[in-house]
């Protein structure tokens, strides 16, 4: 099946013996099959928890507000035996650290079989031969020695192939890429790049990449969400993104790309400041305590979404004028 | 995995010598002669002179050990002083009752004890989980010779549901599974309290891992996140805690023999110490030491079997 993906609202608190952090609010997006959507923001934007809302995997202690609503499915409405339904079958999640993503002490083979628990309809040596294929595609070559491997025996790229073939064996709709490079070096990382880009040609799902890499998502996404302190702050296609960014946050966070100085610096530029308490959360626009551009209406109201274009949106009280 | 094997049987012949060299310091050590502690003061002095021979006690230390390896080695283990059998005999006849009485408390052990640790796992934070929790701690408190000795006045002589003393009629199979509960359920309920925490502990680290967020990612049932993907890994502690509490099963077989008049190891052990029978006390340690550096080996391939990463440490 693929169906577009919309997230309407959508709001995340976990309960803590601290108070209740409000990890995601009113976040909306939107993906249509066929789009690779890239989420980026700095560490503890929200990104983890948004990708793990849609991938139902929310710990217990989360509360859900808002909707996502994946084809004719509202998946924060389900009860947990049909989120367990979609996982692994509807939606597949790349996760981030290939070095322990996979069991330890169970064969690659064993466990790219029990995730195709779905699929009732084909036997053991029917989803071997599934694993041999995709194992291909993602350019594994001599797949029934790899299925006889333990993880460990094999490297981080290879493993972080095997997790994209495991994902891809379901016929995901929804395919979750989790910050897939970061624990990668730099050789593997533009390996995996490439890998992901040959499969989004045959693949029709949506593909959601999640990354602190700007770099990464310039080269893999069509549309970009920009994520601060749990709130989507700008929206748009790639390029609206990279050239024309209107969030002072975004603007920001392209000034401190190391990929884009074409010089040494003395030192490397940063936002100053950092990430608003999720506990406590000003009372107007997030970004306001570290905002250069910064004026009146700011850390008072929070700002209104600017449409800029069809598909740019901006949430900055200076994107008005 | 060859090479590990040959290395862990190396040093456990190295470790079956150390004990040995050990009681016989301790024995050696011991003030007193023993043949006047076995004979009683009014002795005469050839028949002291007679049983310290026979027992080997006039040769020096170092002497009485080799001479003591070199004979086990061609399956002599001395003979008893009192009745003159050999030793390996009476250690032949006794260790299959002790064997069955002790694999008998483990298997009950382990059966209760993982699917326990198991279900707490799965029921984390419930009311199961925490009585799970105050009832293993409670039974882990309660030494097994406590638990033999209430036992046995409530089951055998109050209730009189099971016998009191032996190890069943010869033959009869019945009255031997009857006889085995009691002695069986006083050393292993410790052992269940023991292996659902070890299990519980292990399982709850392991639920952490990155890899269970894998596995519940692709959907797969909890049931068998718990039972394959996670216990494979929890239950690897467990044994190893298992084996190296086997020394301390095989010694409440001693205290839990003495208590039901079970004959066995344990008995032999405690009988040929208070009579100073130092033959049967050292082909008994010697058998002793000999199971348990066994057992110890064979769970640590059994570790080397199920966990690829420590197979690989030692292939090479």
């Amino acid at each position: 099946m693929t169906a577009s993906l919309t997230v309407e609202n959508l709001s995340v608190r976990y309960r803590t013996p601290h108070g209740s952090v409000h990890a995601l609010r009113h976040v909306n997006m939107e993906a249509r099959p066929g789009e690779v959507i890239g989420i980026v923001g700095e560490s503890g934007c929200g990104k983890s928890t948004l990708v793990t809302a849609l991938a139902n995997l929310l710990p217990a202690n989360a509360s859900v507000d808002g909707s996502i609503r994946y084809g004719a499915l509202d998946l924060t409405g389900l009860d947990e035996r049909h989120r367990r339904a979609l996982r692994g079958d509807e939606i597949a999640l790349v996760g981030q650290d290939p070095m322990t993503a996979f069991n330890p002490v169970l064969t690659i083979g064993d466990q790219l079989i029990d995730f195709q628990h779905h699929r009732k309809d084909i036997g053991r040596a029917d989803k071997k031969n599934r694993i041999a294929d995709m194992l291909a595609k993602v350019g594994i070559s001599d797949a029934d020695r790899r299925m006889a491997n333990y993880p460990h025996e094999l490297s981080g790229g290879m493993r972080q192939r095997v997790a994209i073939a495991a994902a891809l064996l379901t016929d995901p709709g929804l395919l979750i890429a989790d910050e897939p490079t970061t624990a990668l070096d730099v050789t593997m990382e533009a390996q995996i790049i490439h890998l992901l880009r040959e499969l989004r040609r045959e693949y029709n799902g949506v593909i959601i990449v999640v990354s602190h890499h700007l770099g990464v998502i310039a080269e893999l996404c069509d549309r970009v969400y920009v994520m601060y302190a749990g709130e989507v702050v700008e929206s748009g296609d790639v390029d609206a993104i990279f050239h024309d960014a209107r969030h002072p946050y975004t603007r920001a966070l392209l000034a401190c790309d190391p990929a884009r100085f074409h010089e040494r610096l003395e030192r490397l530029p940063t936002i100053p400041g950092s990430l608003p308490s999720l506990t406590q959360l000003p009372v107007g626009c997030v970004y306001a305590p570290r905002c250069a551009d910064c004026f009146e209406p700011c850390p008072v109201h929070p700002p209104p979404v600017v449409r800029l274009s069809a598909d740019h949106a901006v949430s900055c009280h200076g994107a008005r004028a | 995995m060859l090479t590990y094997a040959v290395k862990r049987i190396g040093l456990g012949l190295l470790i079956l010598v150390f004990v040995m060299v050990t009681m016989y310091a301790a024995v050696f050590l011991v003030p007193g002669d023993p043949a006047t502690v076995a004979l009683g003061p009014r002795a005469t002095p050839e028949l002291k002179r007679l049983l310290t021979e026979r027992m080997g006690l006039d040769q020096p230390v170092w002497w009485q050990i080799i001479e003591f390896f070199r004979n086990a080695l061609t399956g002599n283990l001395g003979y008893d002083v009192w009745s003159n059998r050999p030793v390996s005999t009476l250690v032949l006849e006794a260790l299959p009752n002790t064997l069955i009485l002790g694999t008998t408390a483990l298997m009950t052990a382990l059966i209760l004890g993982v699917p326990l640790g198991c279900l707490a796992v799965v029921k984390r934070g419930t009311l199961a989980d925490h009585l799970i929790g105050v009832l293993s701690v409670a039974v882990i408190a309660v030494p097994s010779f406590v638990v033999a000795i209430y036992s046995l006045l409530l089951f055998a002589v109050t209730l009189r549901w099971l016998p009191a003393i032996g190890a069943g009629e010869a033959g009869d199979i019945g009255s031997q599974v009857r006889a085995l509960i009691l002695p069986a359920l006083a050393i292993a309920l410790g052992w269940i309290g023991y292996i659902s925490r070890m299990v519980r502990a292990s399982m709850m680290e392991v639920m952490n891992e990155p890899h269970i967020r894998t596995a519940r990612s692709f959907g797969l049932p909890e049931w068998k996140i718990v039972s394959k993907y996670a216990l494979r890994i929890a239950i690897i502690p467990t044994i190893s805690l298992v084996a190296v509490g086997l020394g301390g099963i095989l010694s409440s077989a001693v205290f839990v023999e003495a208590v039901f008049s079970r004959p066995g190891i344990g008995k032999l052990i405690t009988d040929a110490v208070n009579t100073r029978n130092y033959p049967v006390v050292m082909g008994t340690v010697l058998m002793m030491t000999a199971i348990y550096v066994s057992i110890t080996i064979a769970a640590d391939l059994l570790i080397a079997r199920l966990d690829p990463r420590v197979r690989d440490v030692f292939r090479g």
